[in-house]
């Protein structure tokens, strides 16, 4: 009897331990970020900040997974019906924020606006697409112009809008109100102070955890990091490498590192001066000590880089490895290629554009310094910058470069291949070779997957065999989280605030 | 007086085209803002046609030209990132760096004028001392360190108020406001506080010089002889007769604030027009920056003239030319 009644009380307390729980669930976050969007309609602009905030409110076709694979988004499924057309089929019984039903029709309107609006600053995802024809209200053919392997990755960035939506309104009234299919919708928004997303409640897919996310830009670290710490935000991004200590040591709250798509590199003049030497360009490699610029100037929130983009992009060379360093061999390689008392070259550097990109310019300068090579360094604004690298007049320089499809055939394309045409367009010290020239030509048509990443591992090898570029590193991302939130950020930086959940 | 005024008009109008030029040719030498649009991997045909899109691909002087074509008319071109009226965008953030600008000038005159009169009054005190050093103090702490250490104080140590944003806005009257919500005025103390620091710790030594002045001149001691309450002289006699120059001071120091606001709301994510051209700058937003300078422009011109017409109200001995 008295067994039985004891039992009673536990099952009376766990009930009502589940219930409490079950109310929580009901979950507001609050998200700290650099800085607001700056616009709500998709095609306007391409700029992390506003791409991540519409990447709650719409979807594409297909969408990027947190370790970059494609996922079907709008379309279910898709299948390449001849070398350059693409059918894909779309999810039914999807419904848009104001009530509208989606279809074919938007996907087209979408598509095409995307590409013709002279405004539009997704012209290049689109610009191989030929004609999009619909076959009936879930399927759509996309023709391309030429077999396009990467049309899936592409097309993810077009996100789709309601076509009758779009054509009621003016440019303007887009930019402020936006209408997509996606799980949040947009109750409020005060520009620059702070933005209200709902759950959509007739979202077609899984209904996320949190009901409610504040997005508040807070571009000024220092406040950022204050915010957080008074614990009125949830989450904080782009946590200052200085400032970790201090929230790791604070208590409920962590630090979550994940690694960007950055690269961190240096480029040279393969062409002329000493760095068309391959035994210089491979000295210089030597005699850069990526550790001590990983442990001193990034202060341990990087990874070192031993090739042109991470593992989580498509094309990667497992094989491939850094180069080791070692200044003895450095001087060796020098010596051989006939500047045994090395030489004097100006280095280009930003200072405000990459995390510590000037301090990283300094290490160089030095470490280099000790096989002999004299640097001048010639550190300045990214615009100063910019100007005079994008323009070649540069003989050895510091860059970054995204992979932002998560398919290296934005940098093979970009920089590998010899300039020419729309190839090459920052391959700013003119490294060519033709063997690496065709692979790139061969897997920017090549439809089959394995072999398409088979070829472009190839061109990897050689371009670092030939050190085309000397990647230093690749950056790393820091965010803050109370201690029961649970989400595992992306690599593009994109905050999915679907993918957000509390630990119970 | 009208003719006066209209002629100021008239300057002013020249003024502004001036600045328009030395501010169009000096954004146009900064980077090009194509560049930084378009992301890295954008084709150079699409670069092309978004240059074209955006009027840039024309020689400067018509570029500069029809944009006073457009100007004459109000439009000031369109934000080349948020594709609104460049003017609007700019116009709708005035009232939130009035609002702190004003809360800032409330604050010091709160604080400023009875410790001024104060440490005039009783200088060899240690109170007074005290609050001249600090307002030595605070006329050399810069905006970035004291609104870090107003946060670090005051939002992670004792939780009392928020570090950022504007917070609850209620209307009254017709503006819209953080003054009218208790959660508002939370928000506002500490962006408020810092931009007025600078003010405080002026008008205190403005307040305390003027009132030591007045204090020796013989009408004061007049009133003293014939045996008037010290609170009387001093607020009704002492302190009128120093307010004039403040009055100035505080006038001239709102244009001051509106303008140099932007340090102090990039801090505290307060999201004033500051916030925006700093912003605007970085992204190389043609548009935005030469509204913003524009619309400064013609604020401080419009104060100044305001200005030199009180002047001659208060004493029209004074001769406008």
């Amino acid at each position: 009897m008295k067994k039985t009644r004891l039992f009673g009380l536990i099952l009376v307390t766990m009930t009502f331990v589940l219930l409490i729980n079950f109310t929580i669930v009901a979950e507001t976050m609050t998200i700290a970020t650099p800085s607001d969007a700056l616009t709500l309609d998709p095609i306007m602009l391409s700029e992390t900040p506003t791409i991540s905030v519409q990447m709650n409110i719409f979807e594409g076709l297909v969408h990027l997974d947190e370790n970059m694979d494609i996922q079907p988004g709008l379309a279910s499924s898709w299948e390449v019906e001849d070398d350059t057309t693409w059918v894909f089929h779309l999810q039914k019984g999807v419904k848009f924020h104001n009530g509208d039903d989606f279809d074919a029709e938007d996907v087209k309107f979408s598509i095409e606006r995307a590409k013709n609006h002279p405004k539009s600053q997704f012209k290049s995802p689109v610009g191989q697409v030929e004609s999009i024809e619909i076959i009936d209200d879930y399927t759509i053919a996309i023709k391309t112009n030429f077999p396009y392997p990467i049309l899936p990755r592409k097309i993810g960035r077009i996100l789709i809008c309601s076509k009758d939506y779009v054509e009621a309104n003016s440019d303007q009234h887009l930019q402020n109100n936006a209408v997509g299919t996606g799980p949040y919708q947009v109750s409020s928004w005060e520009k620059d102070e702070e933005m209200v997303l709902t759950a959509y409640e007739d979202y077609w897919g899984e209904k996320p955890e949190v009901d409610k996310a504040i997005l508040k830009p807070i571009s000024n670290p220092a406040t950022r990091v204050s915010s957080f710490l008074s614990g009125e935000v949830d989450i904080l991004m782009d946590l200052p490498v200085q400032d970790v200590e201090r929230v790791e040591e604070a208590k409920g709250v962590k630090v979550v590192t994940r690694p960007g798509l950055r690269l961190i590199f240096l480029g040279v003049n393969t062409q002329e001066g000493p760095f068309s030497k391959l035994k210089v360009r491979q000295a210089v490699y030597h005699a850069i000590n990526e550790d001590a610029i990983v442990e001193h100037v990034m202060n341990g929130h990087a990874y070192k880089a031993g090739q042109f983009y991470p593992d989580t992009i498509f094309g990667y060379n497992p094989d491939v490895k850094r180069v080791p360093y070692d200044p003895e061999k450095a001087k060796q390689l020098l010596a051989e290629a006939g500047y045994p008392d090395g030489f004097t070259i100006q280095f280009d550097s930003s200072n405000d554009r990459y995390m510590n990109d000037g301090q990283i310019a300094q290490a160089v300068a030095i470490q280099l310094a000790r096989v002999g090579i004299n640097v001048e360094l010639n550190v300045q604004t990214k615009s100063a910058h910019f100007d005079k690298v994008l323009s070649r007049n540069t003989d050895f320089y510091l860059l970054g470069w995204t992979n932002s499809l998560g398919d290296g055939i934005q940098f093979l394309d970009g920089l590998l291949h010899t300039p020419e045409d729309s190839y090459g367009r920052f391959n700013l010290g003119n490294y060519s070779n033709q063997e690496v020239d065709k692979l790139i030509e061969e897997a920017a048509m090549t439809l089959d997957e394995e072999k398409r990443s088979k070829i472009m591992q190839e061109a990897v090898r050689i371009g670092i065999e030939e050190v085309a570029y000397l990647p230093l590193h690749y950056q790393q991302q820091l965010y803050g989280m109370k201690e029961n939130i649970k989400w595992t950020p992306r690599p593009d930086k994109y905050v999915k605030i679907s993918t957000m959940g509390f630990d119970n | 007086m009208l003719i006066y005024t209209g002629k100021r008009i008239w300057q002013t109008l020249i003024v502004l085209f001036a600045v328009s030029i030395i501010v169009f040719i000096m954004i146009n030498i900064n980077g090009d803002p194509v560049q930084t649009l378009l992301p890295p991997e954008a084709e150079p045909w699409a670069v092309e046609e978004l240059r074209e899109t955006l009027g840039l691909n024309k020689p400067l002087y018509i570029q500069y030209f029809n944009f006073i074509k457009n100007a004459v008319k109000g439009d000031m071109g369109i934000s080349y990132y948020q594709q609104v009226p460049a003017l609007s965008l700019v116009l709708e953030r005035l009232p939130k760096t009035m609002e702190l600008a004003v809360a800032a000038i409330l604050i010091s005159i709160v604080i400023a004028i009875p410790a001024g009169m104060y440490a005039a009054i009783k200088p060899e005190s240690i109170l007074s001392k005290l609050i001249m050093f600090s307002s030595l103090a605070g006329i050399s702490l810069p905006t970035f360190l004291s609104g870090i250490l107003l946060i670090l104080l005051f939002a992670v140590n004792f939780s009392l108020l928020p570090s950022s944003g504007r917070g609850e806005v209620a209307q009254f009257l017709g503006i819209h406001s953080s003054f009218f919500t208790l959660d508002g005025l939370k928000h506002i103390i500490m962006p408020a506080a810092t931009l007025g620091l600078y003010m405080v710790a002026m008008l205190i030594r403005l307040v305390r010089a003027g009132m030591q002045e007045v204090l020796k001149q013989d009408y004061i001691l007049f009133t003293r002889a014939k045996g008037m309450p010290a609170k009387i002289v001093y607020i009704r006699h002492a302190l009128k007769n120093t307010m004039i120059p403040v009055i100035t001071v505080i006038g001239l120091q709102l244009g001051r604030l509106i303008a140099f606001s932007m340090i102090t709301e990039k801090i505290f994510a307060w999201p004033g027009m500051g916030k925006l051209i700093l912003d605007s700058i970085n992204r190389l937003d043609r548009p935005v920056i030469m509204s913003y300078i524009l619309v400064i422009a013609a604020l401080f011109a419009a104060i100044n003239l305001v200005v030199d017409l009180l002047y001659y109200y208060f004493d029209p001995r004074i001769e406008l030319g």
